[in-house]
C-alpha cells in the first residue's frame, strides 16, 4: 500500500514540476541590399605581369594583319615610285588613305579619348553614405539601429505583421527605413539566410507567453537607382560599406551568418 | 547526355512529331505514372532557359561560355544545349556635326552564344544568377529568357530552293489530289 501510494505521490509531483514551456521565436526579415560593382576588378600584380607575357607570346605566334601588310605594300610603292620617279601609275594614288595614315588617325583618336576616373570623389573623401565610392566592390547597406541598451549596425529588419509574406515584410521595410527613392530588385521570393538571436533576459516580461527571441530571414536586393532618403529614416543613420568594412562594424556572430550567402572578393 | 541536333528542321519534326514541350523533360518518363509525387521536386521548377551571352570580343565571349558551363557543372544544373548563333555585324558611323560628311567609320562584329539550362530549382536560380552577374566580363551582356519556338526555328538555316519550289506549287494552284 505504501509502495502504491508512494508512486502515485512521485507521479503527481513529476507532472506539476515540469512546466512545459513553449519557446516562441518572433520572425523578422531583413534586406540584404548590395549595390553591385560598377567596374571590372584592377588586376594585381601577378596577373599583370602574366597577361603582358601572355600578349607578347601571342604577338610573336601570330600572322600579319591586313593592316600590315598593306603598310608593307604602300612603303615599297614608294620605294619604286622613288627609284622610277618618271612613272606615275596610278592617278588616285593620292587619295588612297596609306597605311600609315589610317594608323596615324586612330592613333590620334584613342590618346583623344578620356577614361573616367577609377578612383572618384566620394572615395577620396570617404563619404560613406554616397552609393559612388568603391566602383570595383560590391557595396552593403547597413543602418544604425538601437536594440534595448546597444546601438548596432545592421541591415535594415524589422517585424512580420500577421498576414504577411516574408518577401513583402522585407519590402515594406525597406521603404520604411529608407525611403522610396530608392530603386532595387529583390532577387527571387526564397530568403538566402537566417540569423537566430534571443533577447536579453533583463527586457524579458516575466509571463511565459512573450517571445524568447528573433529569427531574421535576409532577403537579397539588388540596387539600381538612387539613395537613401536621410531625413526620412527611422534609423538614426545608414552607410554603404565594402567587405573589409563590414568585418570590423558588425558584431562577430552577425557576421559569421551574413558572410555565408555574401559573395566574396579577394 | 547530348541532344542529336537533326541537320533539318523538317526532319527534326519528322523524328520528334510529337513533341508540345521544346525541352525534353526527363522528370517524368514513360515509365512512371503522372501522379506519383515522390520522385518531383519540392521546389517549383523553372521552364527550360536561354541564357544569351553577347559581346565584341571573340576569345572572351567563348571563355565567358566555358565558365558558365564549369557553374552549371559545380552547382548540379542540368545544361541541355549550347549553341553559337552566326554574328551581327555593325557598321556605325559617327557624322560631324550638323552635317552628313562623315568623321569616322567603325566595323563591329556583335558574337553571340546561347546555353540552354533546363529544370532549374527557383532557389538555385537566384544564386546563379548572381554568380554569373558577378562573374561578368567587360564588354559581354548576359540575358535570360525562356525558350521559344522562334527561337528553335531561328537556328536553322532557311532552304531557299524548298520554299521557292513551294510558292510556285501554290501559285500553279496547289498539290493534285489522287484519289
Amino acid at each position: 500500500m505504501n509502495l502504491i501510494n508512494n508512486k502515485i505521490r512521485s507521479c503527481c509531483f513529476s507532472t506539476s514540476v515540469n512546466i512545459i514551456r513553449k519557446h516562441k521565436w518572433d520572425l523578422m526579415s531583413a534586406v540584404c541590399l548590395e549595390r553591385k560593382p560598377v567596374i571590372t576588378k584592377s588586376l594585381n600584380d601577378i596577373e599583370v605581369n602574366f597577361s603582358k607575357m601572355l600578349s607578347r607570346i601571342e604577338f610573336e605566334k601570330s600572322y600579319k594583319s591586313e593592316h600590315e601588310m598593306r603598310k608593307e605594300a604602300d612603303v615599297l610603292r614608294a620605294e619604286l615610285l622613288k627609284h622610277k620617279s618618271a612613272e606615275v601609275d596610278d592617278i588616285d594614288q593620292g587619295t588612297i588613305q596609306t597605311a600609315q595614315d589610317f594608323e596615324d588617325a586612330t592613333t590620334d583618336e584613342y590618346n583623344k579619348f578620356t577614361f573616367m576616373p577609377r578612383v572618384t570623389e566620394a572615395d577620396k573623401i570617404k563619404n560613406f553614405n554616397s552609393v559612388d565610392r568603391m566602383l570595383e566592390n560590391h557595396l552593403l547597406l547597413v543602418v544604425h539601429q538601437k536594440l534595448w541598451d546597444q546601438k548596432i549596425w545592421i541591415m535594415p529588419q524589422g517585424l512580420r505583421m500577421d498576414g504577411e509574406t516574408l518577401l513583402q515584410t522585407a519590402e515594406r521595410i525597406l521603404k520604411d527605413t529608407c525611403g522610396s527613392n530608392l530603386r532595387v530588385k529583390f532577387s527571387g521570393n526564397a530568403p538566402c539566410g537566417i540569423y537566430k538571436f534571443r533577447y536579453p533576459k533583463k527586457y524579458m516580461d516575466k509571463n511565459t507567453d512573450s517571445s524568447i527571441g528573433a529569427k531574421v530571414f535576409f532577403f537579397k536586393a539588388q540596387h539600381i537607382a538612387g539613395n537613401v532618403e536621410a531625413e526620412k529614416l527611422t534609423a538614426k543613420s545608414f552607410k554603404w560599406l565594402g567587405r573589409k568594412e563590414l568585418e570590423k562594424d558588425l558584431t562577430s556572430e552577425y557576421y559569421k551568418s551574413i558572410s555565408q550567402f555574401l559573395i566574396d572578393e579577394d | 547526355r547530348q541532344s542529336s541536333v537533326p541537320f533539318c528542321s523538317h526532319a527534326r519534326k519528322l523524328l520528334y512529331p510529337l513533341a508540345p514541350h521544346l525541352g525534353q523533360h526527363r522528370c517524368s518518363s514513360i515509365y512512371e505514372p503522372d501522379y506519383l509525387e515522390v520522385g518531383k521536386s519540392k521546389i517549383p521548377l523553372h521552364n527550360p532557359l536561354n541564357l544569351q551571352i553577347r559581346g565584341y570580343d571573340f576569345p572572351v565571349l567563348e571563355n565567358f561560355q566555358r565558365y558558365v558551363h564549369k557553374i552549371a557543372k559545380n552547382m548540379d544544373i542540368e545544361i541541355e544545349d549550347g549553341w553559337a548563333v552566326p554574328p551581327q555585324y555593325l557598321q556605325v558611323q559617327r557624322f560631324k556635326p550638323q552635317s552628313t560628311v562623315i568623321d569616322s567609320e567603325y566595323k563591329m562584329a556583335v558574337y553571340e552564344r546561347n546555353i540552354q539550362v533546363v529544370e532549374l530549382p527557383s532557389t538555385v536560380g537566384e544564386i546563379f544568377f548572381e554568380v554569373l552577374q558577378t562573374a561578368l566580363p567587360e564588354g559581354v551582356t548576359l540575358t535570360v529568357h525562356e525558350h521559344t519556338e522562334e527561337q528553335e526555328e531561328n537556328r536553322y538555316i532557311p532552304d531557299n530552293e524548298l520554299i521557292e519550289l513551294k510558292t510556285k506549287l501554290e501559285e500553279l494552284g496547289g498539290p493534285s489530289k489522287k484519289k
